[in-house]
């Protein structure tokens, strides 16, 4: 049979395996005793020795196979999860990794040294052995106790189990969502903080009843606070589907009286009524459900096939979230081409109409004019992908490098799923895998110096991100040792990068920049890991070709943070449209900072070059009607005023049209020395509008 | 079918500037259309008309009578594009009208004849009475893209 047509399927899989193998054995590490990962790990394990026998690779295979083998000692506590052990994993899944991309490329597993990993397998459970046997004995010792001690995890496990089973037994308690709610507020309990049921009574007459509850899980959230348990869920919440009453369970560090301040100045919100989750009462359930919970007591014979469909209906649930399909990027592209075409198709069939005055045709016109923007809105959503896509290889990353520079980390991942364009989450990982070096390698100091400077010894990165208006913002936070200011411009001056008498004039926030300049390295001794005078520069870079920005803030002695702005999307942007010898142009919003009209006795030439007084401003001023060899120049005329580097520049332009979304497109190879054009856009009546690159621009109009 | 190698059968398009005739091979030929606004791209190379919107593409419109060295009239009213593929790229060639397509045997090409002095004529094929002149379009964009 030919497997190739499976092929490109097994990669992906392969790769998200490979990427849940990373994460399992990452927890495992931090929680040897978790059988949870074990068991996800031996589980993945499993299907990828499946899936990379079907398609022939038994060299893959026979790895996988072996390291299924140290797993399943692992699992029924024959060997014991030593710091070997781990490295071992990850070295297998590094071979497995490195193997399952040359297949990508083309290749196939001969490459995979089987017999190293083997030996180093065989090595391990040696040692293993060897070392374990001393503890033999002890557990000897407690074998009259009845339990080993490899077992009394589980053990635990099964003893809580039994309490729970106890507990619901007198409740009545047949929901195993409310069983899991209980289970995390136990531990949260456990780590000392806050669990609380939280009962919102919101106004009666309120118009926006979603919107107020989701400012309310906004500002949960936002403080470091998580909803565990919601009734109604949140899904019927988003539809307002419920009454004026919802009630939540909270885990927070806040005090009672701090959260009621929190939610309590939302408007809209009556009363909230807060008290500590309480563990053995029947919490958390709405009357509603108590009412249903009489119910099945008095039918006894019916609790059990309720609670049936209940489990059922909670794993369809569970099916609904992983249903998905993969779908090739090039076919999501065409698709976008084909939307533009029909929204263009469709405003020539509007322009045509309207000569007619068909009165029957309107509505199904604006039928269609409305069915077209939301398939359109719905295309550019498939292209939206969480950032977890990107931070998932992160956790791992950091784990080697702590582990290689000798520092401990405590590294965060907040917003993962915060969603962005496919092509801006393709560029922006490694940018970001510069920023988490510096921000280990240089940021965070050794431990000792931490305890030195009072600090605790585990260092904390924080990679974060969120989503504010028509950006993403992605931030690497450090609780390291800073930047020096005086440092920076020593070392810029140094470079060459800035001039002595420019030094008095630099701000705190151009100070950090320079850091971004080419060429420029804080760290005297440069290492393996990071600090080669590259990087930085390199991430403002590309993050500047995705058309976003990048700025640096720091506090010596306390840390730094890094943070990027990206646009949501490359594809579609704001757009000024305007007209210069019957052509239209379009000038990005994000470059302009006001137009307005003017006349030709305004522009004044001062040395050689055209300037415009705004608002006492000597502003210079380019002629697009020059620049776009325009012959006619009309006495009154508009300014676009645009900034480049701080400084602003006017635009003088025939007129403006008005502000649009434009869908970018590459003009192509021909172009590629016009570099005053980033792109063009096809306008709603089928007509081509090129978009200025307004540095480029600036830059082509200043040399002339 | 390569024009480089004439030595088999193939089929060209004819078509007109004025009262000449031109062809191109067909093999790069994706389709015929009418000329539909073009939009010039100001400070691009002097063989650019402009960009055209082919079903919502943006397709780069090469002005053939500047490789001929044609002088320039006012374009006709009912012109066509002939939209090709050349190495992956979508390039239109605006021309005055499309006449035919048509085979022509490697006999019936006279590469001796020096009609301009270009690299890109391929020599001149002779069908009964018409001459057309036989341009390689594709040897002269792909010299335009990778020219550095």
């Amino acid at each position: 049979m030919d497997m190739s047509q499976y092929l490109s399927v097994f990669v992906d899989e392969a790769k998200e395996n490979l990427q849940g193998l990373n994460d399992a054995i990452l927890k495992l590490e931090s929680d040897p005793s978790s059988q949870d990962a074990i068991n996800e790990i031996f589980r993945l394990m499993h299907t990828l020795k499946g899936s990379s026998a079907t398609m022939g690779f038994s060299k893959m295979s026979k790895v996988c196979h072996a390291l299924e083998n140290l797993l399943d000692k692992v699992r029924s506590g024959k060997q014991k999860v030593t710091e070997d052990l781990i490295d071992l994993l990850f070295s297998g899944i590094d071979m497995l990794n490195d193997t399952v991309e040359n297949i990508e490329n083309g290749g196939d597993d001969s490459e995979l040294d089987v017999d190293e990993i083997m030996e180093e397998i065989s090595k391990n459970s040696k040692a293993a052995s060897t070392s374990s046997e001393p503890e033999k004995t002890e557990e000897a010792k407690e074998e009259p106790q009845g339990e080993s001690t490899k077992n009394s995890a589980e053990k635990n496990e099964k003893n809580s189990e039994e309490v729970e089973k106890t507990e619901s037994e007198e409740m009545e308690f047949t929901n195993d969502e409310l069983e899991a709610v209980r289970d995390v507020a136990q531990k949260a309990l456990n780590e000392n903080l806050n669990v609380y049921k939280v009962v919102i009574h919101l106004v009666k007459d309120s118009v926006m009843k979603s919107a107020r509850m989701y400012i309310i899980f906004h500002r949960i959230e936002e403080s470091g606070g998580q909803i565990i348990h919601s009734v109604p869920p949140t899904e019927e919440i988003e539809k307002e589907n419920f009454d004026t009453t919802v009630e939540l369970v909270v885990i927070t560090s806040m005090k009672i009286e701090e959260f009621q301040n929190l939610i309590s100045n939302v408007s809209e919100v009556e009363k909230v009524i807060i008290k500590p989750f309480d563990l053995k009462e029947n919490n958390g359930i709405s009357e509603e459900d108590k009412t249903k919970k009489a119910e099945e007591k008095k039918n006894p014979s019916q609790v059990k096939s309720k609670a049936a469909s209940k489990v059922t209906d909670s794993a369809k649930r569970r099916a609904k979230l992983t249903q998905s399909v993969r779908v090739d990027v090039e076919k999501l592209d065409t698709l976008m081409n084909l939307m533009a075409e029909l929204v263009i198709s469709r405003s020539r069939i509007e322009e045509t109409l309207k000569k007619y005055k068909i009165k029957e045709i309107d509505e199904s016109l604006s039928q269609l004019g409305r069915i077209t923007l939301d398939l359109q809105s719905i295309v550019m959503k498939i292209r939206m992908i969480p950032v977890s896509f990107v931070f998932d290889r992160f956790p791992r990353m950091v784990r080697d490098l702590s582990k290689k520079l000798n520092k401990k980390i405590n590294f965060v991942i907040r917003g993962e799923d915060t969603e962005l364009d496919r092509t801006v989450a393709d560029e922006i990982g490694e940018p970001l895998v510069h920023m988490i070096r510096n921000a280990i390698d240089h940021g965070i100091e050794s431990e000792k110096e931490r305890i030195g400077a009072g600090k605790p010894p585990t260092g904390t990165v924080t990679l974060s991100a969120r989503q504010e208006g028509d950006s993403v913002i992605i931030e690497v936070d450090d609780d390291g040792r800073g930047f020096n200011k005086e440092k920076i411009i020593k070392k810029a001056l140094e470079k060459g990068i800035i001039q002595e008498y420019e030094v008095a004039s630099l701000t705190p926030e151009e100070i950090f920049n320079l850091t971004f300049e080419p060429g420029f390295s804080t760290n005297d001794n440069p290492t393996e890991v990071s600090g080669r005078g590259v990087g930085m520069d390199v991430v403002k870079k590309t993050i500047e070709s995705l058309n976003g920005n990048v700025y640096l803030e720091s506090v010596e002695g306390k840390g730094t943070k890094v943070i990027i702005k990206l646009p949501l999307t490359l594809s579609i942007i704001q757009a000024l449209l305007i007209e210069v010898e019957k052509n239209v142009y379009a000038i990005p919003i994000s470059a302009i900072d006001s137009t307005l009209s003017i006349e030709q006795k305004d522009i004044k030439d001062v040395e050689g070059r055209k300037t415009v007084l705004i608002r006492g401003e000597i502003v210079p001023v380019i002629d697009l009607r020059e620049i776009f060899n325009s012959e006619v120049k009309n006495e009154k005329a508009d300014l676009v005023v645009t900034k480049y580097k701080e400084k602003k520049y006017g635009f003088i332009v025939d007129r403006l049209l008005g502000q649009q979304d434009i869908v970018i497109k590459a003009l192509g190879k021909l172009f590629k020395d016009v570099k005053e054009f980033s792109g063009g856009a096809i306008l709603g009546n089928g007509s081509i509008a090129l978009i200025i690159d307004v540095p480029s621009l600036i830059q082509k109009a200043l040399s002339r | 079918m390569n024009v480089k190698d004439m030595t088999a059968p193939f089929e060209i398009l004819g078509f007109k500037f004025g009262e000449h005739e031109y062809a191109i091979e067909i093999s790069i030929v994706e389709m015929i259309v009418e000329e539909n606004q073009i939009t010039p791209v100001p400070n691009s190379k002097s063989f650019i008309k402009g960009v055209m919107n082919l079903r919502g593409r943006i397709v780069p419109v090469v002005d053939l009578r500047n490789i001929l060295n044609l002088e320039y009239y006012e374009d006709k009213k009912d012109a066509n594009v002939i939209v090709t593929k050349i190495d992956g790229t979508e390039i239109g060639f605006l021309v005055d009208g499309v006449t035919e397509v048509m085979w022509v045997n490697p006999n019936e090409i006279d590469s001796g004849i020096k009609v301009e002095e270009s690299k890109y004529f391929k020599g001149v094929v002779k069908k009964g009475e018409r001459l057309l002149i036989l341009i390689d379009v594709s040897a002269f964009i792909n010299d335009e893209v990778n020219e550095i």
